[in-house]
C-alpha cells in the first residue's frame, strides 16, 4: 500500500545543508499497522509528512496505492489524499467554527459525498460522542476533541489512515483510551495504519515498529 | 452547482461560528457611510440648490437687452422647459396729480418659475403667499410707491397710457435682488398690458428676462443650441452669477461635503482592511486543514471567493439598507431645520454603494486571499510552517490604490484625491520610519512584567511591526477627523463673518450734494451707523496711456466693448476699510489727479501703477495717474469702488452721493420718513436677499454638522475594529502572563498604558499631518484663508490617548476578566 525508496530530505539551514531524512526504504502493506518510533527531532514527523504527501522528499520516490505521488504537484498530491489518506493529529486540528458534526463531515463533503451526514452521525456514535454532536470544539475536552479528530479520519473513508503524536497531547488514562478506540475502529474498517508516536504501549499495539534515529532508519 | 452550495454551507457555518462579524460588519459600515452620505449629500445638495434657485426664480435666466426672439421661447418648449419672461425698466407712474419714478416688473403669466411672492390684500391684511403675478389689468406695489403716491389697494394708478387697477401689496418676491433697475419703489404688473401702456419704446432702457426651469440635462442641451446665437448683451445666468456670496458658499459646503464623504470612504477602506487582514490569518489553520484533506488550492480559492462573492452581496444589499435608512432618520431630523422638502436621492447612490464594495475587495481582501492558496497542508504538523510568505508591499500597494480610486470615483475631484492620498502617504512614511527606529532599538529581553509601565513599552516594541500598523491605522483615523473638524469650523466661521447681524440692509443712491447733510443728519438723529456717504461721477474710460480705449491694440476686443460704458467714480480722503493697497502708494502730498483701481480690473485693463488713464466725464476729459492697485472684498454687502481719485480731482463735476447702512426692525420706521424728505433719493432694500442667503448658509451648516457626525462614527469604528485585531495577538499573552501569576491591576494599566501611548503617538502624528492637509485644501480647494490651529497640537494627541485607550479598556475588559484558563482553551 505504502512504498518509499531512497527517500532523502534536507533542507537548507545557517549551519549548511540540514540532513533530516537519510536514504530510508520501506514497505508497507495493506491493513497493516505500523509505528514510527525514535527521539524528537531524529525525524518521525518529516517521514510521516513525506508518506502521506504533505510534502515531498529531495531526493527518493513514494508510492501510495501504486501512485508515485513524488512528481506530482500540490494540488494533485491533495487529489491523490482526499482519496487514500485520513489523519489523526497531535494538535487534533478541528475547525473551531464547525461543531463536532460538522468537522467529521468535511472530508465526506469535499469528496461530494451525498451520505456525508450520516456517516459522519455513524462515526460520532461509534466514538461516543452522539450526544456532542452539535458541540464546538472549544466546549469539548481534548480527549473529546481527539476522539471527533478520529471519527473524521474514518468518516473519510480513506484506506491509509496516518496518526502523528495521536496521545501527545492527552494525559494516561485518556491516551489510553484514544489507543483502544483507533484500533478497534481500524479493525472494523481494515485500514493501513501509520502511526508515529513516543507512546511504548502504542507502539507495541501496531504489527511493525520503525525506529528512527538521526533520520536514518535503524530497525524494522 | 455542489461546490457553490458546499460553499454556502462553509460560510454559514463560518458566520455562525463568529468568524465573521467583523469582516461583514467591516464591509456593511463601508457600504452603509458611502450609500448614506451619498444619498444624504445629494438630497441637501438638490435642497439647497432649489432653494437658491429661488434667487432668480428659475433654474437659469437669460437676460437680455432686446426682446427675446420668439424662435428661442418655441424652442424651450420642444426641449420641454418651462419658461416665463420678465421684463425691468424704469418709469413714470401717476396717481392723480402724485407721480413717481418706479421700478416696474411686467411678468408674464408661467412666473414665477421657482420659488413665491408674498402679497397683501390692503395695509392691514394678512400676508399670503402665491406662485403667480397680478392678472391682466392689475398692478402689485410696494408699501413706498403706495405711500409716496398716496393711494391704496382698490385705487388706480396711470402707467404711460393706460390705468391699471392696485390688487395688492407686494411684500417680497424671490428674485428682488436682481435687477439693475432695481432702485426705486416696486410696481410689478403683468406683460399682457406692456403694448396698451406705450412705454416700451425703440431705445427705451429695458431689461428682458427670460426665466428657464426644467431637467438640468434638457437646461444644458437647450443652452448649448443658443448659445452661438446670443449676441453680445445676452448673458445665461444661474444662481452662481447673481449672488456670488452664496455661490461660493455653496461652492465650499459641496466640496466639503465631497470631502467629507471620502474621508468616509478612506475609513471604511481601513476598516475593510483591517478585517480582511485578520479574517484570512484566522484562516491559516482552515486552509490548512481542508488541503491535508485533500482539498486542491483550486478547491480552496474557490471557497474563499465563493465567500466574498456571498459576502460582498450581503454587505452591499445591507449596506444600501442601512445606508438608506441612516439617511432616511437623518433627512428626518434636518428637514425640521431646513423646512424644504428634499429631492429623492438617484440610484447613483447605490452603484457607488456597490462598487465601493467592489473596488475593496478586489484591493483589500483579494491580494489576502490569493496568499491563502500558499498555505501549505504542512501546517497541520507544524504550525510554523506554511505560513504564506506575504508580498506585503504588493499587498499595501494594491491598497493604496484602491483606496486612491474610490475617493476618485467618489469625489470626481483630482485636487481632493492627491491632497487625501499625499496626506496619508506622509503618515505611512513617517510610520515606517518609526516601526524600523522601533526595530532597531528593540533589543529588549524579556516581558518585563515587573511594573505596568515597563511591560507595555517592551510590548509595544516586541509588537514593532504590528503596533506601527495600529498607529498608522489610528494616525489615518485621528487625521481624518481633526481634518474635516478644522475645516468645517473655518468654513462656519467664515460664513459668519461675512453675514454678520448688522450686514447693511440698506442702500441709498442719488442723494445730491444738496441732500448730504440732511440724509445725514436724519440718519444720525435715528441713530443709524452708516458705511459714510461716498460721492459718485459717472465717467466713461476713454484712453490708456494717451492711446484711445477703442484702439487700444493691448486689449481684446471683449474688454474694450465691455469698457465702452459709464463707470462709477468717487474721490475719498482715506483708504477704505477693508481694501488693502497691493501696489503703489495712497495719495502722495502735493499731487493732483490721481487714481487708486481696483486689482481685478487693472488686470483686465492691464493698468500697472504710473500709467495714465483718461477718463470723459460730462463732456470733458479728465486725465488722472495710476498710484495705486487695491485689492478688496466683494462679498461684503457694502459700497465698493473700482476707481477711487484723490480728493479735489472730481471736484466742478456733477456727483451724486450713495451709502449704505443697517436698520434694525425697530427702527424701519425711518425708512419712510427718509423717503417722505426725499423722494427722489433712490433706496435699495437688501433685507431679503440677506435673509435669503443667511437662512440657506444656516442650512449648509446644520448639514455639514450631520455629515460630521456621520464620519466620526466611522471613525471610531474603525479605532473599534484596529483594537480588536490587536487584541487577538494580546489574548494568548494576557493567559499566559495571568497563569504566571500577574494580577489583573498589572495587566490592566499596561493595556492602559500601552494604548494610551499608541493613541498619543498617533494624536501627535495626526495633528502635525492634519494641519499639513488642511493648509492645502483650505488654501488651494476651498480657497480660503489658513491660520494655525494651536489647539489641534494639544487636543490632538490628548484626544487621540484618551480614545485609543478608552475603546482599549473597553474591547479588553473581557479577556482582563477572564480565567486564564478560559483563555488558554479559546485562544487557539
Amino acid at each position: 500500500m505504502i512504498k518509499a525508496q531512497h527517500i532523502t530530505k534536507s533542507v537548507p539551514s545557517h549551519e549548511g545543508t540540514l540532513h533530516i531524512l537519510q536514504d530510508i526504504s520501506l514497505h508497507i502493506a495493506a491493513a497493516e499497522s505500523v509505528a514510527v518510533v525514535g527521539a524528537s527531532g531524529s525525524g518521525k514527523s518529516t517521514l510521516l509528512s513525506l508518506l502521506a504527501g504533505l510534502d515531498v522528499p529531495t531526493a527518493g520516490t513514494i508510492e501510495l496505492d501504486g501512485t508515485d505521488i513524488t512528481p506530482l504537484s500540490e494540488d494533485e498530491r491533495a487529489l491523490v489524499r482526499s482519496r487514500l489518506v485520513g489523519f489523526v493529529f497531535q494538535a487534533f486540528q478541528l475547525l473551531p467554527s464547525l461543531t463536532a458534526l460538522e468537522n467529521v463531515m468535511l472530508p465526506a463533503e469535499l469528496k461530494q459525498l451525498s451520505n456525508a451526514k450520516q456517516l459522519a452521525t455513524r462515526y460520532l456514535e461509534r466514538v461516543g460522542l452522539s450526544a456532542r454532536m452539535r458541540h464546538y470544539p472549544r466546549q469539548l475536552s481534548g480527549g473529546e476533541q481527539q476522539r471527533v479528530a478520529i471519527a473524521r479520519a474514518f468518516a473519510a473513508d480513506a484506506p491509509i489512515l496516518f496518526a502523528d503524536e495521536p496521545t501527545g497531547n492527552l494525559d494516561t488514562k485518556t491516551g489510553a483510551r484514544i489507543i483502544d478506540l483507533l484500533f478497534e475502529l481500524n479493525q472494523d474498517a481494515d485500514r493501513t495504519l501509520v502511526l508515529v508516536t513516543h507512546d511504548e504501549r502504542l507502539a507495541t499495539r501496531c504489527h511493525r515498529v520503525l525506529q528512527l534515529e538521526a533520520g536514518r532508519l535503524v530497525s524494522e | 452547482m455542489q461546490q457553490l452550495l458546499l460553499g454556502i454551507r462553509l460560510l454559514w457555518r463560518d458566520w455562525r461560528g463568529g468568524e465573521l462579524g467583523l469582516l461583514i460588519a467591516a464591509l456593511t459600515v463601508a457600504v452603509t457611510i458611502v450609500v448614506g452620505i451619498a444619498q444624504f449629500v445629494e438630497r441637501i445638495h438638490g435642497a439647497i440648490l432649489a432653494e437658491s434657485n429661488e434667487f432668480i426664480a428659475a433654474d437659469r435666466l437669460l437676460r437680455s437687452n432686446e426682446a427675446v426672439p420668439e424662435e428661442w421661447l418655441q424652442l424651450a418648449n420642444t426641449y420641454g422647459l418651462r419658461h416665463a419672461q420678465v421684463l425691468h425698466f424704469p418709469t413714470m407712474v401717476l396717481a392723480g396729480e402724485a407721480m413717481q419714478l418706479a421700478a416696474v416688473k411686467a411678468v408674464s403669466a408661467a412666473y414665477p418659475l421657482l420659488g413665491e411672492l408674498t402679497i397683501q390684500a390692503g395695509a392691514q391684511q394678512n400676508s399670503q403667499v402665491v406662485a403667480h403675478g397680478p392678472a391682466a389689468g392689475e398692478v402689485w406695489a410696494d408699501t413706498r410707491l403706495l405711500q409716496v403716491l398716496g393711494v391704496k389697494v382698490g385705487d388706480k394708478l396711470s402707467v404711460g397710457n393706460t390705468e391699471l387697477g392696485i390688487s395688492a401689496i407686494v411684500t417680497r418676491e424671490p428674485d428682488s435682488g436682481f435687477s439693475v433697475f432695481s432702485y426705486g419703489p416696486r410696481l410689478l404688473m403683468n406683460s399682457a398690458d406692456i403694448a396698451a401702456t406705450g412705454v416700451i419704446q425703440p431705445g427705451s432702457r429695458v431689461q428682458y428676462n427670460l426665466l428657464l426651469q426644467g431637467d438640468a440635462e434638457s437646461l444644458d442641451a437647450y443652452l448649448n443650441e443658443l448659445r452661438p446665437q446670443l449676441g453680445d448683451n445676452q448673458k445665461v445666468l444661474g444662481v452662481r452669477d447673481s449672488q456670488p456670496t452664496l455661490a461660493r458658499a455653496l461652492d465650499r459646503a459641496e466640496r466639503f461635503l465631497l470631502l467629507a464623504g471620502s474621508m468616509g470612504v478612506i475609513l471604511a477602506g481601513i476598516a475593510i482592511a483591517i478585517a480582511t487582514r485578520r479574517y484570512t490569518e484566522r484562516h491559516f489553520d482552515y486552509v490548512a486543514i481542508l488541503r491535508s484533506l485533500g482539498a486542491t488550492s483550486k478547491r480552496v480559492l474557490s471557497f474563499y471567493l465563493t465567500h466574498l462573492f456571498l459576502l460582498s452581496t450581503l454587505a452591499v444589499l445591507l449596506g444600501c439598507l442601512l445606508g438608506w435608512g441612516l439617511q432616511t432618520a437623518a433627512v428626518s431630523t434636518v428637514s425640521e431645520v431646513l423646512r424644504v422638502n428634499l429631492p429623492d436621492a438617484g440610484a447613483r447612490s447605490f452603484i457607488l454603494g456597490a462598487a465601493t464594495a467592489l473596488i475593496s475587495f478586489i484591493a483589500f481582501a483579494l491580494p489576502s486571499i490569493l496568499h491563502l492558496q500558499q498555505v501549505t497542508p504542512m501546517r497541520v504538523l507544524r504550525r510554523d510552517l506554511g505560513s504564506p510568505d506575504f508580498n506585503q508591499r504588493a499587498i499595501y500597494l494594491f491598497g493604496i490604490l484602491g483606496l486612491v480610486s474610490i475617493v476618485y470615483l467618489y469625489s470626481g475631484d483630482v485636487k481632493i484625491t492627491l491632497a487625501l492620498s499625499a496626506g496619508v502617504a506622509a503618515v505611512a512614511a513617517v510610520v515606517l520610519l518609526m516601526t524600523w527606529l522601533l526595530l532597531k532599538s528593540a533589543n529588549v529581553t524579556g516581558m518585563r512584567a515587573a511594573n505596568p509601565v515597563a511591560l507595555a513599552l517592551a510590548g509595544i516594541r516586541r509588537r514593532a511591526a504590528h503596533s506601527a500598523l495600529q498607529v498608522f491605522v489610528f494616525t489615518l483615523a485621528l487625521m481624518l477627523l481633526l481634518v474635516l473638524l478644522l475645516v468645517r469650523t473655518s468654513l462656519l466661521d467664515e460664513w459668519r463673518l461675512q453675514m454678520p447681524a448688522n450686514t447693511p440692509n440698506h442702500f441709498l443712491l442719488n442723494i445730491t450734494p444738496q441732500q448730504v447733510d440732511g440724509v445725514r443728519l436724519l440718519l444720525a438723529e435715528a441713530g443709524i451707523e452708516t458705511a459714510g456717504l461716498f460721492p459718485m461721477v459717472r465717467g466713461r474710460i476713454s484712453a490708456i496711456n494717451g492711446v484711445p480705449l477703442a484702439e487700444h491694440e493691448v486689449l481684446d476686443e471683449a474688454t474694450r466693448a465691455n469698457y465702452n460704458r459709464e463707470i462709477n467714480l468717487t474721490w475719498a480722503e482715506a483708504l477704505p476699510a477693508d481694501n488693502e493697497l497691493i501696489a503703489g502708494a495712497w495719495w502722495q502730498a502735493g499731487a493732483s489727479q490721481q487714481l487708486s483701481v481696483e486689482a481685478g480690473m487693472a488686470e483686465r485693463l492691464q493698468l500697472a501703477v504710473g500709467d495714465e488713464v483718461s477718463f470723459s466725464v460730462a463732456e470733458r476729459t479728465l486725465t488722472t495717474r495710476v498710484t495705486s492697485i487695491r485689492a478688496l472684498d466683494w462679498e461684503q454687502m457694502r459700497p465698493n469702488f473700482f476707481m477711487i481719485l484723490s480728493p479735489g480731482s472730481l471736484s466742478g463735476f456733477p456727483a451724486s452721493y450713495m451709502t449704505s447702512f443697517f436698520v434694525p426692525k425697530a427702527q424701519s420706521a425711518v425708512m419712510p420718513r427718509l423717503l417722505k424728505a426725499y423722494p427722489t433719493v433712490g433706496i435699495i432694500e437688501v433685507d431679503a436677499v440677506i435673509r435669503q442667503v443667511r437662512t440657506i448658509i444656516d442650512r449648509v451648516s446644520s448639514a455639514i454638522e450631520l455629515v460630521l457626525g456621520l464620519i466620526l462614527l466611522s471613525g471610531v469604528i474603525v479605532l473599534f475594529a484596529s483594537v480588536q485585531t490587536s487584541m487577538d495577538e494580546r489574548y494568548m499573552e494576557q493567559a499566559i502572563l495571568k497563569t504566571l501569576g500577574a494580577r489583573s491591576k498589572l495587566l490592566f494599566s499596561s493595556l492602559l498604558f500601552e494604548f494610551a501611548l499608541l493613541g498619543l503617538l498617533a494624536g501627535v502624528l495626526a495633528a502635525l499631518s492634519s494641519e499639513a492637509i488642511v493648509w492645502f485644501l483650505q488654501t488651494r480647494v476651498l480657497e480660503m484663508e489658513y491660520d494655525v490651529h494651536v489647539w489641534v497640537l494639544i487636543v490632538g494627541p490628548l484626544g487621540g490617548a484618551l480614545l485609543v485607550a478608552a475603546l482599549g479598556l473597553l474591547i479588553s475588559a473581557r479577556t482582563i476578566q477572564a480565567t486564564p484558563m478560559q483563555v488558554l482553551r479559546e485562544a487557539r
